[in-house]
């Protein structure tokens, strides 16, 4: 083999095995695109699930809706602040050991009377927060409903 | 120069065969499904009552099946090895249950404080 064939064997051999690194990684790239494009397609905005799950905090007897003994008459929309506690929070939305973390979690304040609740794998890493208009019925005894605003502050995956 | 085109040959068909593979997939769909029965189940145990909501998609190419945890879709459910799995949690004292193996409308129907998902009743 004389010499300008040895050069253009050995140039080839350097070129393609650079050229093999580069289109492997372009080959990869590009599944890893698609991949994240899909992702991005079945995408949920954390938003709207959180607005979803607010939803029984305010509907659900079993939550802080009030719940009228003697009539037996539930009151969406109306908070019964005997219930407004972390362990009613526990019962209306309870996460696991496993998952806890990387779903979401929820901090609520009535905002007129500063009392708060959290679920039980809230770490103060607030994402954004939503609000909701509601009433607070204070006591059995009394029948007045004072309004309120509901603040939720919602934590993502930590 | 025959080898440079050959590379460059295979390298399009790895390209093409991968987007094919992504884009021919009912994947999408099938994660798609399993986020809209979570929200429909959360948006479910927030009604006070009972209430039968109706998924409008065609869903005969997946089979579901519902656990007081989480909701898990299927394409097929004897061989495929990655359903799309969603978690939900519920308040205590509900519950939720049910499956249905590639059967278009599906229903949800909330009956106190169990959650249901079975085939649409026939509509008379």
């Amino acid at each position: 083999m004389n010499h300008k064939a040895q050069f253009d064997l050995a140039r080839k051999t350097i070129y393609w095995m650079i050229a093999g690194v580069i289109i492997t990684a372009v080959v990869f790239s590009f599944a890893v695109v698609i991949a994240q494009y899909k992702n991005n397609l079945t995408k949920i905005p954390p938003e709207l699930d959180a607005e979803l799950i607010a939803l029984r905090f305010v509907n659900l007897p079993e939550c802080f809706a009030y719940l009228d003994s003697e009539t037996n008459s539930l009151h969406p929309g109306v908070i019964d602040l005997a219930k407004f506690t972390n362990e009613q929070m526990l019962k209306c939305y309870r996460t696991d050991a496993q998952t806890g973390i990387k779903t979401l979690n929820f901090r609520m304040r009535l905002k007129g009377l500063n009392q708060e609740v959290a679920t039980n794998y809230y770490f103060n890493q607030d994402d954004f927060t939503l609000f909701k208009e509601v009433l607070v019925k204070s006591s059995s005894e009394s029948s007045d409903l004072v309004p309120d605003l509901l603040i939720i502050y919602v934590q993502e995956k930590i | 120069m025959i080898f440079e085109i050959i590379v460059v040959c295979i390298g399009i068909y790895i390209t093409i065969s991968i987007a094919h593979a992504y884009g021919s997939s009912l994947l999408t769909a099938k994660i798609n499904s399993a986020e809209d029965i979570k929200m429909m189940i959360n948006t479910l145990a927030a009604v006070p009552g009972d209430a039968l909501v109706e998924y409008p998609k065609n869903v005969t190419e997946f089979s579901f099946i519902l656990t007081p945890n989480s909701v898990s879709v299927f394409e097929n459910e004897q061989t495929d090895q990655s359903p799309a799995v969603r978690a939900f949690f519920l308040p205590q004292g509900y519950t939720a249950e049910g499956s249905v193996i590639r059967i278009s409308p599906i229903c949800l129907e909330k009956k106190s404080k169990r959650i249901i998902l079975e085939a649409c009743p026939q509509q008379e």
